[in-house]
């Protein structure tokens, strides 16, 4: 049987934990440690060793960025950051301090699930309700997760895919534009997709923008 | 010696000099007592201000930060819930809508009260929120700028409180599709500037008119800043806002 991903659940409300804990819980995943605040979580994640951590970023005591940029100066990455779907400006701070991921926190256990296990792989993971207006402000930020890392090679026809795409255009539309079907459009997103190692037309935007794809500026 | 009739002006004179000592006395002492009680009332403005600030604060951190996670708590241990048939599924499926709702709007009153950003991260970056929420419910386009660091966190919550009101305005009143907004540092004052090419109205109207709560907000809170506030406006060309805070 394969091994089961270490998680460690960093949140100050009890509630909220038990219910993540018991929801992940399962033949997957193992909740090893749980903290209330940063310091804690700090303490736990030293002690424990996890394979990704799960954290709240408005806690007491220490917030979860502190204790994302703790965590990180210790070489730990695999990082998700929790948060309500309005806190865009905590979000990107988040990452730019080390989260790998972050997720939206009313979402749906399979997604929580995911996310654990593509960051688990070294992935960055962007929850699914991320709108156009915070996909914007983590491409004007700091983080890149695409630093010193080889970039493969994309064709024109793949590059012009992309930068309509950017422009939040869905498969039949780019399909009109550049006189193709809407199935052959999904064969080059699902090769895209692969290439960038990402899930969503936001991965593939902050993963175009940041690796410079794009020759153009993007649409702001 | 000094004949009767000069002797009558002297004292005339004498008179009117000790009644005109009087008078300014008078009118010194008045000015002072108005001055102050105005510095007093200012001052009193402020602490209310102050107080009602702090309370949205804690109100909107308690709401936002608080309840907000134990209604997302909620629908975590719902999701472990395995429905026996489809009636049970549809009820499960509405709740969940109903607190995903429940939380939208709760945070969305909570960051009317209070953007918890205004605190954590300052002036600038509350607005640009502020704008890109605006924007995406309206589709009024922003052009905004920020280039004036060093307001204190005080002074930042009456400036985002105004911004926030005429932008709100505008939205609301003007037809605009267009503002350009934008606050800089010129010598020691905060320079804000808000720009629309909506309808404009007519300014007599305005000002009489502008008893409105919001209006009237804005004033109080200009007062509490030393801000200077001027106002054009063309009907069918558009408004311009002009606000100048001090500092120090």
């Amino acid at each position: 049987m394969r091994e089961k991903i270490r998680v460690i659940i960093a949140d100050d409300h009890d509630i909220y934990r038990d219910g993540l804990k018991l929801l992940l819980n399962s033949d997957e995943i193992e909740v090893v440690g749980e903290a209330s605040n940063g310091i804690q979580l700090l303490d736990e994640a030293r002690k424990y060793k996890p394979d990704v951590v799960l954290t709240d970023l408005m806690m007491p005591v220490s917030t979860g960025i502190e204790a994302i940029k703790e965590l990180k100066k210790e070489n730990f990455e695999r990082i998700i950051a929790l948060s309500f779907f309005d806190s865009d400006t905590l979000i990107v701070e988040a990452l730019e301090s080390g989260a790998m991921g972050y997720l939206h926190k009313n979402v749906q256990k399979e997604e929580i699930v995911e996310a654990i296990k593509d960051v688990y792989n070294f992935r960055s993971y962007y929850s699914k309700a991320t709108d156009m207006r915070l996909a914007r402000s983590i491409i004007k930020s700091r983080y890149n997760p695409y630093l010193n890392k080889s970039v493969p090679f994309f064709t024109l026809q793949e590059i012009e895919i992309i930068r309509l795409i950017c422009e939040e255009k869905s498969s039949p539309e780019i399909g009109k534009i550049l006189n193709m079907g809407t199935r052959t459009v999904e064969g080059h997103r699902a090769k895209i997709v692969q290439k960038m190692n990402v899930r969503t037309p936001v991965g593939i935007a902050i993963y175009a923008i940041k690796n410079k794809l794009l020759p153009d500026d993007p649409p702001q | 010696m000094y004949s009767e009739e000069n002797k009558i002006y002297i004292a005339l004179v004498g008179g009117l000099v000790v009644l005109m000592v009087l008078i300014t006395f008078y009118l010194v002492t008045i000015i002072k007592y108005h001055r102050k009680k105005a510095a007093f009332n200012l001052e009193k403005l402020q602490a209310d201000f102050d107080h009602l600030d702090h309370e949205r604060e804690r109100i909107a951190s308690d709401l936002h930060d608080d309840l907000g996670s134990f209604l997302s708590a909620i629908r975590l241990h719902l999701q472990r819930v395995e429905p026996r048939n489809e009636e049970s599924a549809a009820i499960l499926k509405f709740s969940e809508e109903q607190l995903d709702q429940s939380v939208n709007k709760l945070r969305r009153i909570a960051f009317n009260m209070m953007p918890g950003v205004l605190h954590r991260k300052g002036l600038d970056e509350a607005l640009t929120e502020l704008i890109s929420l605006m924007t995406n419910s309206s589709g009024i386009r922003v052009n905004y700028k920020y280039n004036a660091d060093g307001i204190s966190h005080a002074k930042a919550i009456h400036i985002y409180r105004i911004a926030q009101e005429l932008l709100n305005n505008i939205i609301k009143h003007s037809k605009a599709t267009l503002v350009t907004f934008t606050i800089s540092k010129i010598k020691n004052e905060m320079v804000l500037q808000i720009i629309d090419n909506g309808i404009g109205f007519d300014k007599k109207l305005f000002l009489k008119k502008s008893s409105g709560l919001g209006m009237r907000n804005i004033k109080t809170r200009a007062e509490v800043l030393k801000a200077k506030i001027s106002l054009a406006t063309l009907s069918g060309k558009g408004t311009y806002f002009l606000i100048k805070i001090p500092f120090k």
